[in-house]
């Protein structure tokens, strides 16, 4: 008979490896309480999933950090001390540089500190911002998303309270009307346009977005995505060349002939009717409503 | 095609479906770091694609400095077979070898004078011969001579033919020669040389610390020591011929240090930002080795050696970035102030011990060290390292494996740094290894009981080893990793 462990007493095994990999008994964290966290996350991401994919994605967690977070959102002052040491610094670089500026940067920290310890309270207990992170990416780098999400909701709050002496300046009033649309183009271009796009990867799909959409600049499309930026510059010519192949074929392949092809693509862009910065901010509002309710 | 990226960007726009469902904080950050299994990485980039207040989030929350964009290991770049003719090093071996041709040709015909005019038959090495003075002039002042030769009482001088015996005796013996060194020979002519008996090596303590006509009057707040130069790769010769680390020696090659300053041309150094107009600052280099007490050298060894050392490593920086990197521990590009003002003490103080003891004593180039640099030039090894899901990958040219499966189930690693068959490498819980033979063998290093946190980098040069955690924590080393202590933590 073998001798080895049961299925389920492994399993606790592990989760004390886990536990003691992660360092929580030293920020004041038990190991029924960490094995409640995994749990948790386990539960977000995969739910359903068997004891031992659990266990391989809980390997994959930045345990260490997910363990003073939640030390730090239970309220352990052992925690908060590391966790202040840590990235107090840290956070008020991170907000400067989203900010650009000082002392707006150092406004946008204090609200996160704020939001961090837990300011309202659910149930008669402390409600800490720190409970929604799961470890999947790095504390710091989640404090960067979250800070960044703090700022473009502020953004957006400030945004909407424009006095009329401001718009009056901006000339909102007497802007000229949204031009009606055009004439009409053939639709055989926009077709072979969206049928080159919809067989992208999605990954130059998002290199596309940035460029021409979002005017991002090649390194911060390097930065998104990991790369360097003249992979992003390769890549940027390499796609347009091909998608300019494609768009050449799919009309052939519609009835033209490769001139009248050729004269298509240099059709003026007025002609189509879409309108981009509609389009973007429609979509923005929908986004950061939907966000602020996940968190 | 201006017409055509309008037509793309109205398009794309049409393709931007404003999403209801958003990736969260985290799965954001993931992505960023690229943490993200495969499918998934895949469902968040087409969401991205899609979803401009996500792209937008993402792009205000990326790290000016990334740290995933960096390469923690460094490599250095292919350089084609034929573009490494047309190297300095290349223009520099041509003339070394042109003046331990001339040299030896001088020295064998005792009836002729010095500097007699070369055979006809050498006449076409004459240019490289006319090169010299202004190679003299440009890198070592004349105050400096006088001072170097003051400094060597011990030094039986051989005025006959200086210039060129330093230059040939100057060169490197052993297998590990660098371009550092050959660079050292070729810029040494100006100085006196002769023979120095194994009696003569070591000079007192006290010497040393009097020696500085060229180390203490020249040496400034703004001055360097550059003290990796020669620690990572560079091995230096002592006067007889075996190899001595930088910082043993320092006490006795100060007395008769070549200072050049910054402005100075060197080739080869091609990772030296430039010095600014008006910059004062000086790089403090060891001298070469005296001359040869023996003479009875081939023509043709000479030669061969003089060539070998000039194209064995053509390729490789006099300063890597390694260096640079452990010099600016004291803030970018800047040498600490503990290197800048504890050098010349060291120096003062530094025990009168011979360079033969001080040869034992040294770690960085102890037996083992030395053979497995032999080995690593008959063996494979890994041109790169990495760290991918806390496992320490080494490269074996076509994949990369696993370099350390003893890790598994204990603890992860976060970094590794490398340089040569040099490598250390650590992890989570202060956990730190080092190999000197490019990862065939590993031992354990254990920082202080009071080390925490997760490795985030580890500085090295010679047997100084600097080591920083997550935890604020620096710990650093000046044998070499046998010994840590807790460094105050920055304000």
């Amino acid at each position: 008979m073998s001798s080895g462990p049961r299925p389920v007493e492994a399993a606790l095994i592990s989760v004390r490896v886990l536990f003691e990999k992660s360092g929580g008994e030293r920020y004041g964290l038990t190991l029924q309480a960490f094995e409640l966290v995994l749990e948790q996350v386990a539960a977000k991401y995969h739910p359903g999933a068997g004891q031992r994919q659990k266990l391989e994605f809980w390997r994959d967690l930045k345990l260490e950090e997910l363990a003073l977070a939640r030390a730090c959102a239970a309220g352990h002052d052992t925690a908060w001390q590391a966790f202040l040491t840590r990235f107090r610094e840290k956070l008020y670089d991170i907000a400067r540089g989203i900010t650009k500026e000082d002392s707006s940067g150092r406004d946008l920290a204090d609200s996160l500190y704020a939001d961090l310890y837990g300011t309202s309270e659910r149930d008669g207990r402390r409600v800490s911002r720190l409970n929604f992170y799961m470890g999947r990416g790095s504390l710091e780098g989640w404090l960067r998303t979250v800070l960044a999400q703090e700022f473009v909701n502020r953004y957006r709050k400030t945004k909407r309270l424009v006095s009329l002496e401001e718009q009056a300046e901006d000339g909102v009033q007497f802007s000229a009307a949204e031009p009606g649309p055009a004439g009409p183009i053939d639709s055989r271009l926009g077709a072979a346009v969206d049928e080159a796009l919809g067989q992208l990867e999605p990954e130059e799909r998002l290199v596309l977005a940035s460029y021409y959409l979002d005017n991002r600049t090649l390194t911060e499309i390097g930065r998104m995505i990991g790369v360097h930026e003249s992979t992003i510059s390769r890549r940027l010519e390499k796609l347009l060349k091909g998608l300019r192949k494609q768009v050449i074929a799919g009309l052939v392949s519609r009835g033209m002939n490769r001139v009248q092809a050729e004269e298509a693509l240099e059709a003026d862009v007025r002609y189509l009717q879409l309108d981009v910065t509609k389009k973007l901010q429609e979509n923005r509002s929908a986004a950061f409503q939907q966000n602020k309710g996940s968190d | 095609m201006a017409e055509f990226s309008n037509m793309l960007r109205q398009r794309l726009a049409a393709t931007q479906d404003g999403a209801r469902v958003h990736p969260d904080a985290d799965t954001l950050t993931a992505f960023s770091e690229q943490l993200l299994p495969g499918a998934e990485r895949q469902q968040v980039m087409a969401h991205l694609a899609a979803c401009a207040p996500c792209r937008e989030l993402l792009a205000l929350s990326q790290s000016e400095t990334p740290a995933a964009v960096l390469q923690p290991v460094f490599k250095p770049a292919p350089v084609s077979s034929w573009r490494r003719f047309f190297t300095p090093a290349m223009g520099l071996g041509a003339a070394v070898a042109g003046i331990a041709l001339t040299a030896v040709l001088v020295l064998h015909s005792p009836q002729k004078p010095a500097l007699q005019q070369p055979e006809p038959s050498l006449d076409a090495k004459a240019p490289v011969l006319d090169q010299k003075p202004v190679t003299e002039a440009k890198a070592s002042p004349a105050p400096d001579q006088s001072a170097a030769s003051e400094s060597q009482p011990a030094v039986s001088a051989k005025p006959a033919p200086p210039a060129v015996s330093a230059g040939l005796a100057g060169m490197p013996r052993g297998k590990d020669r660098v371009e550092n060194r050959t660079l050292a020979a070729s810029v040494a002519p100006a100085r006196v040389s002769g023979n120095i008996s194994p009696a003569n090596n070591a000079l007192p303590g006290s010497q040393a610390a009097a020696a500085p006509p060229v180390l203490a009057a020249e040496l400034k707040k703004s001055d360097f020591v550059n003290t990796s130069l020669f620690a990572n790769d560079g091995v230096v010769a002592d006067w007889d011929g075996r190899s001595a680390s930088p910082p043993a020696t320092q006490a006795q090659a100060s007395a008769t240090r070549f200072v050049a300053n910054a402005n100075t041309q060197f080739p080869g150094f091609s990772d030296i930002p430039p010095a600014p107009a008006g910059d004062k600052s000086h790089i403090r280099m060891l001298p070469s080795a005296p001359p040869d007490s023996t003479e009875h050298y081939s023509l043709v060894r000479k030669i061969e050696r003089s060539a070998r050392s000039a194209f064995g490593k053509a390729t490789a920086p006099a300063i890597n970035s390694n260096t640079l990197s452990f010099s600016a521990m004291g803030g970018t590009g800047t040498f600490s102030a503990d290197l800048q003002k504890g050098q010349p003490i060291e120096a003062a103080s530094a025990p009168a011990k011979s360079e033969a003891s001080a040869l034992e004593q040294s770690d960085a180039l102890s037996a083992r060290s030395m053979s497995a640099r032999r080995r690593l030039g008959s063996s494979v090894v890994p041109s790169g390292w990495k760290v991918v899901d806390g496992t320490l990958m080494k490269d074996i040219g076509q994949s990369w494996e696993d370099a350390y499966p003893a890790s598994v189930g204990k603890f992860e690693f976060t970094f590794v740094q490398s340089h040569g068959g040099d490598v250390w490498a650590g992890g989570t819980q202060a956990m730190l290894i080092h190999s000197r033979d490019a990862g065939a063998t590993w031992e354990n290093v254990k920082l202080g009981d009071t080390a925490s946190g997760s490795i985030v980098n580890v500085l090295f040069g010679g047997n100084r080893v600097q080591v920083k955690t997550s935890d604020d924590q620096a710990w650093s080393s000046s044998d070499g990793g046998k010994t840590w202590s807790l460094q105050p933590a920055e304000k």
